[in-house]
């Protein structure tokens, strides 16, 4: 039976079945002591029958019935209940017995029934004090004995504590109770030997399974384990919050780890934004020209090392001034009333050649410039003020402008009075010359004659690099005009045999050109063509309109000397002359092409040409069917 | 030769003076050179003039002031500028103080100076 109950015991603890693996192991513990004690009462007491043993086995199913009742208990509470309800059935059969036979067992060999059982009930109490303490035992690996050895010792200790509490409790003065003690003693040595493989087997099959189906609560913690699980739920609860709470701090400090690496980055780009801001300071304050910065109320905040250079005065002497009061005000009332007004009610940019008074009282003539810096909303934050002292610029100007003047006026003289000597001398007015003696002078002549021609080009292109000459655009009917330079060109025209196609059938509207320039860029295209074409040649002329860009283009094709192939990048060049012609002893500055590309440039038009030497060239020149601009200017030019 | 015109020739360059007075006179004009402004006044006070060839850049007295002078006075003679300054400007100064005509000097032929002059006084 012991066997039987050990096989099931097992299977139950494989399917991890705790109540019911303790409820086996109760009845095997019982069972044995059953044995013990029917053994004792065979060997010492004489065939006599131990009532109570044979009662044992039914108080103990009854005990489990209750407890299989009472399902929610759990671990060693229930075993207790199991036991504690077998002892109330015990001494429920007896009672039951005692009534049918009206005699009460025991009596007639030692205490009352009721004392019997009392110590009955405590023996089994001791059982279980002795089994949930000393079998955790068994798992200390502190206490260095093998497992089997503490097995069979805490097995010994509860046989024995049991019979000892039992038989002494109820054998208490009886004659045989050293006899009972000690067949009782024999007898549970030899059983607890006898089941300790048995125990052993289902420990280390719980140890295997890892399971905790030994590991008995003690009495004190039993009593806890309800609050413990509402604690440990609890706990629970609060260590989901934890985690929670947890997984939120380590994803804050995630976000500032990213902040702070943000903040990191940025203060990089801050650093270098005012290594940037620096170099531009650096670069402002050092700059050559005068630059002020003031509030919308015109009072400097701003002014750099320029100041002191232009105008006398130390940035420190600047900052917090008026800006107009600091360099008095040379130019009229309405001057300024006009420049403020720009800048501060109309919000433009103001630029003009002004002149200023220095601190020590002299004038000085600046470019300035005037600009009011507005925010999003068109509110003027502050002005920039730059000025760029011009006064040398001016005065060289003006001296190149006088000296250019004068020295044409002045070349001009004596070479007026070669060329009308000589002329006089060719006509005869000093007496008749011989045909060798004309042929020299008109020689000497044709050289005085382009030196003139020279003269003027030079003055005209002084004037085109200065920017001094004006633009004067008004209606211009340019074929009429290129007529005219046929026209003027006739004499050369007709020496030379030339044939001129200017069949010009579409109509051009008239356009707003300076007809001073439009003369210069004709007559130097015509007459480069009748120049460098050689007698007997020919000259298409022909206007067009180029409706893509919006301009006239004019075409002037020759079959003369051509460009050659190497000198094509250098014609447009200034002083510029091509081998070829140069060889071919025409007349010529090397200025023509020069200077009117430069004003076609400056008429917003274009000028190029195909040629081949030695079978002609075509120049193409475009003029905006707008016009010229107006430009003001102290000189024109001349023819 | 009662219907001989008068020519006063106005240029301190005394060549080029020179070389007028004998081209005019070659073609039968009564010419007298001066040579400056100043004297020239004097002699178009004193003498009655046709036409004067004028110089602009004359010591004393120069071109320009000559010009306001007839013009002011109203005097009853014809002006043809003769001067190397060639600035469209020039020009157009000269005309608007009643300057027949402005030839560049080193530009014209004397015999078209000539020519030019015979056809004003013609």
């Amino acid at each position: 039976m012991v066997l039987s109950f050990s096989v099931y015991a097992y299977y139950i603890a494989s399917k991890k079945d705790k109540i019911w693996f303790y409820v086996y192991m109760m009845m095997i513990i019982v069972l044995v002591q059953w044995m013990s004690d029917m053994g004792s009462s065979l060997v010492f007491y004489n065939y006599y029958f131990h009532l109570s043993s044979v009662l044992l086995f039914p108080s103990v199913i009854f005990g489990m019935f209750i407890v299989y009742i009472f399902q929610g208990l759990k671990n060693a509470t229930q075993i207790l209940g199991v036991l504690i309800a077998g002892e109330i059935g015990y001494i429920f059969f007896i009672g039951v017995l005692a009534l049918l036979n009206n005699k009460i067992p025991y009596v007639e060999i030692g205490l009352p029934w009721l004392q019997n059982h009392f110590f009955s009930t405590m023996a089994v109490i001791l059982d279980y004090l002795v089994l949930v303490n000393l079998w955790p035992l068994i798992h200390t690996p502190k206490i260095k004995i093998p497992v089997f050895l503490k097995t069979w010792a805490i097995l010994f200790v509860l046989l024995m504590t049991d019979s000892l509490v039992f038989t002494i409790g109820t054998f208490w003065g009886s004659p045989e109770l050293l006899q009972i003690i000690t067949s009782n003693v024999v007898v549970r040595f030899g059983l607890s030997v006898l089941i300790t493989p048995f125990i052993s087997i289902y420990i280390n099959s719980a140890n295997k399974n890892d399971d905790k189906l030994f590991d008995f609560y003690r009495w004190d913690k039993s009593v806890d384990v309800s609050g413990y699980e509402s604690a440990i739920e609890k706990s629970s609860s609060e260590i989901d919050s934890l985690q929670k709470v947890k997984d939120e701090l380590i994803q804050k400090n995630r976000e500032y780890e990213d902040q702070s690496v943000a903040m990191l980055n940025l203060l990089e780009d801050i650093e270098a934004k005012a290594i940037e801001l620096e170099k531009f300071k650096q670069a402002v304050d050092n700059v050559s020209d005068l630059v002020v910065i003031t509030d919308p109320e015109g009072i400097v905040i701003y002014g750099n090392q320029a100041i002191k250079k232009i105008t006398g005065y130390d940035v420190s002497e600047a900052i917090g001034k008026k800006a107009g009061r600091l360099w008095r005000k040379p130019m009229n009332l309405e001057y300024y009333e006009n420049l403020w007004s720009t800048i501060k009610n109309k919000k433009q940019i103001f630029e003009d050649n002004i002149v200023n008074i220095r601190k020590d009282g002299t004038e000085y003539q600046a470019d300035l410039s005037i600009t009011p810096i507005l925010d999003k909303d068109n509110n003027t934050m502050f002005f920039v003020g730059i000025e760029r002292d011009v006064t040398k610029e001016k005065e060289i100007d003006k001296a190149k402008t006088e000296f250019i003047s004068l020295a044409s006026h002045q070349l001009r003289t004596p070479l007026s009075t070669i060329k009308w000597y000589l002329e006089m001398l060719i006509d005869g007015d000093a007496g008749k010359i011989n045909s060798e003696q004309a042929k020299f002078l008109k020689e000497a002549y044709a050289g005085s004659d382009r030196m003139v021609k020279l003269v003027n080009a030079l003055l005209n292109v002084s004037r085109i690099e200065s920017g001094t000459y004006m633009v004067n655009p008004q209606p211009v009917d340019v074929v009429t005009s290129f007529k005219n330079i046929i026209a003027d060109n006739e004499h050369i025209i007709m020496d030379k045999k030339l044939k001129i196609n200017f069949d010009q059938k579409l109509k051009i509207p008239l356009i707003n050109l300076d007809p001073n320039l439009v003369n210069i860029i004709f007559q130097n295209l015509f007459s480069n063509a009748v120049k460098y074409t050689l007698e007997k040649g020919e000259i298409d002329v022909d206007f067009k309109i180029d409706k893509k860009i919006n301009s006239l283009l004019i075409k002037i094709k020759d079959n003369g000397l051509g460009i050659p192939l190497n000198q094509k990048d250098k014609i447009f060049t200034k002083l510029f002359r091509a081998d070829n012609v140069q060889r071919a002893d025409t007349e010529g500055t090397g200025l023509g092409l020069y200077l009117i590309k430069s004003l076609i440039d400056r008429s917003k038009g274009q000028i190029w040409f195909d040629s081949v030497e030695n079978k002609g060239s075509t120049f193409y020149v475009t003029l905006p069917l707008s016009g010229m601009d107006k430009k003001d200017g102290s000189k024109q030019l001349s023819r | 030769m009662k219907n001989t015109k008068k020519v006063l020739i106005a240029e301190d360059e005394k060549p080029l003076a020179m070389a007028l007075e004998i081209k005019l006179k070659k073609v039968g004009i009564d010419a007298k050179a001066v040579f400056d402004g100043s004297e020239a006044l004097v002699e178009l006070r004193s003498n009655q003039y046709d036409l004067i060839l004028l110089d602009l850049m004359m010591p004393v007295l120069d071109g320009w002031t000559v010009l306001s002078e007839i013009k002011n006075k109203g005097l009853n003679i014809k002006v043809i500028v003769t001067s190397n300054l060639s600035q469209p400007e020039d020009i157009e100064k000269a005309k608007e103080l009643g300057a027949l005509d402005y030839l560049v000097k080193s530009d014209n032929a004397i015999a078209d100076i000539a020519n030019k002059v015979l056809l004003a006084i013609k």
